[in-house]
C-alpha cells in the first residue's frame, strides 16, 4: 500500500492557474458592476418603436416591430398599439410586454385584417415596477 | 495508471473543478428553472449586485470551513479564501452558460440586466459548488491493488448475464428515481413552456448536449460518492458514454411521464412541442438521474 498521497501543502501550479483564471472572471464581473454603478441609472423609461417587415398569412397582415427602451428604468406591462385608417373607420391591434428593461430591446408582431398602409405604432402605457 | 493520474496536479485540479461544477448544477438547477430568479435579475441595481456577490463570497468562505469543493488536507484561511474565489468563478461561469443555453440570457437584455441575471443565478450555483465536496464525496485515494481487484470482479460479473441484467435494472431504477426527485418540482411549472417558446432547434440540440455532458461529469468525472463503487456496478450500460446516453433516455421518459401527469401543456399541442418540453425538463431530470445513479 502506498502511504496516503496527501497533496503537498500550499497551492500547486494547477491550483494557481485556476485561481488566476477565476480572478480574471470575477474581475470582469466586478468591473462591469462598478461600471453600471457609476453610470447614471435613474433616467425613466423611454420607448422607441421601429416597424419591421410585413408578411401576409392567410387573410391577415403580420407586422414585425422592435421596441427599444432608451431609458434606464424598466417598464412593466408595456402596451404597444398600432392603428390604420380603413374605409370602415379605424383598425387597431395591440400587444403587451411583461418587461422591457432599460437599455434593451424586445420584439413583437401586430396583426391586421387590412393592408397596413400608413401604420402608426406607439407605446400607449406602461407600469413603473 | 490510476496512481499517475492522481499524483498529476493538473488532473487533480481538473477533478476538483469538475466536482465544483457538479455540485453547482445539482444545487442550482431548480433555481435555474425559476422565473422569479430571472425577474430578480431585471430589477436589481448595482449596489444590490455588489452586495450579493460579496455575500456569496462570504458564504462560500464559511461553507469552505466545513465542506468546500476540494478534497481537503488541512484548513487554512488564506487557502480557503482563494478556493472560495475559484468556487464563485465556477458558479458564475456555470450560471451564465446555462442561462444562455435555456435562452433566458441574450444580448438584447442590455449590460445591466445581463449582469443582474448572472449575479442572481450565481448565488444558488455558488452554494452548490461550495458544498460539492459533501455532495460529491470522492473515494479516489485507494491504491492500485483495489482497482485491479475491481477490474477482475468486473470481468467476473460481466460473464454472468444475470449480474449484468441486475446491474442495469438497479442503474435504471436509480436514474428514474433521481430524475423524479429533481424533476417533480419543476414539471408542473410554466417555466418549461416559456423556455420552449424561446429556444430554436439549435438551442434544443445544445440543451441535449449539455444534459449529456453535465450528467457525464457528475457520474464519471467528479468521483462522486464512490466512483469505485460505480465501476463495480456493471450493467448492460457498459461503457460510460453508452451509460450516460441510456440514462438520459430514461430521464427523458420520466420527464415525459411527469409532464403528462401534471398536464403541463394541453394534449392538443403538437408532438413536436411535447418533444421540446420533454427535452427541457430532461435537463434537470438527467442531472437528478446522474445524482440518483451515484446513490446506489
Amino acid at each position: 500500500m502506498n502511504p496516503p498521497e496527501g497533496p503537498e501543502p500550499g497551492y500547486s501550479r494547477a491550483e494557481w492557474v485556476s485561481l488566476g483564471v477565476s480572478l480574471v472572471i470575477l474581475g470582469l464581473l466586478v468591473g462591469v458592476v462598478i461600471f453600471v454603478w457609476l453610470s447614471p441609472v435613474d433616467r425613466p423609461a423611454r420607448f422607441e418603436v421601429r416597424q419591421g417587415q410585413t408578411r401576409v398569412e392567410g387573410h391577415s397582415y403580420y407586422v414585425d416591430f422592435t421596441i427599444e427602451n432608451k431609458g434606464d428604468q424598466t417598464g412593466e406591462r408595456v402596451k404597444v398599439a398600432g392603428f390604420i385608417i380603413v374605409d370602415s373607420g379605424r383598425e387597431e391591434a395591440s400587444t403587451t410586454f411583461d418587461y422591457v428593461p432599460g437599455r434593451s430591446e424586445e420584439q413583437g408582431v401586430l396583426i391586421f385584417e387590412h393592408e397596413p398602409a400608413g401604420l402608426v405604432i406607439r407605446v400607449i402605457s406602461y407600469q413603473i415596477p | 495508471m490510476a496512481s499517475t493520474k492522481e499524483s498529476n496536479p493538473w488532473y487533480s485540479e481538473l477533478d476538483d473543478i469538475l466536482r465544483a461544477v457538479s455540485g453547482a448544477f445539482l444545487f442550482g438547477i431548480p433555481l435555474l428553472y425559476t422565473m422569479e430568479v430571472w425577474w430578480a435579475g431585471n430589477q436589481v441595481n448595482a449596489l444590490h449586485m455588489a452586495l450579493s456577490l460579496g455575500v456569496s463570497l462570504f458564504l462560500l468562505i464559511i461553507l469552505d470551513y466545513g465542506a468546500g469543493f476540494r478534497k481537503k488536507k488541512e484548513y487554512r484561511w488564506a487557502i480557503s479564501i482563494m478556493d472560495s474565489l475559484v468556487a464563485l468563478a465556477v458558479a458564475i461561469v456555470c450560471a451564465s452558460l446555462s442561462l444562455m443555453i435555456i435562452g433566458v440570457l441574450h444580448i438584447d437584455l442590455g449590460l445591466e440586466n445581463i449582469i443582474g441575471h448572472i449575479t442572481m443565478e450565481a448565488i444558488p450555483f455558488g452554494i452548490g459548488a461550495g458544498i460539492s465536496d459533501h455532495l460529491v464525496e470522492g473515494q479516489k485515494t485507494e491504491g492500485v491493488d483495489t482497482s485491479q481487484q475491481l477490474a477482475e470482479k468486473k470481468k467476473e460479473e460481466d460473464r454472468t448475464a444475470r449480474g449484468k441484467l441486475h446491474g442495469t435494472l438497479v442503474d435504471m431504477g436509480a436514474t428514474g428515481l433521481g430524475a423524479v426527485i429533481i424533476g417533480f418540482a419543476i414539471a408542473p411549472a410554466d417555466e418549461i413552456l416559456i423556455i420552449a417558446s424561446r429556444l430554436s432547434s439549435l438551442g434544443m440540440l445544445l440543451l441535449i448536449l449539455t444534459s449529456l455532458v453535465i450528467s457525464y461529469i457528475i457520474v464519471f468525472e467528479a468521483s462522486f460518492v464512490s466512483e469505485s463503487k460505480r465501476m463495480e456496478q456493471r450493467g448492460i450500460f457498459q461503457h460510460p458514454v453508452v451509460e450516460t446516453i441510456n440514462s438520459y433516455l430514461v430521464a427523458l421518459m420520466v420527464s415525459l411521464f411527469m409532464l403528462w401527469l401534471f398536464q403541463t401543456a394541453g394534449m392538443d399541442r403538437s408532438w413536436l412541442e411535447w418533444l421540446n418540453y420533454t427535452i427541457i425538463l430532461g435537463f434537470p431530470a438527467s442531472i437528478g438521474g446522474a445524482a440518483g445513479r451515484l446513490a446506489v
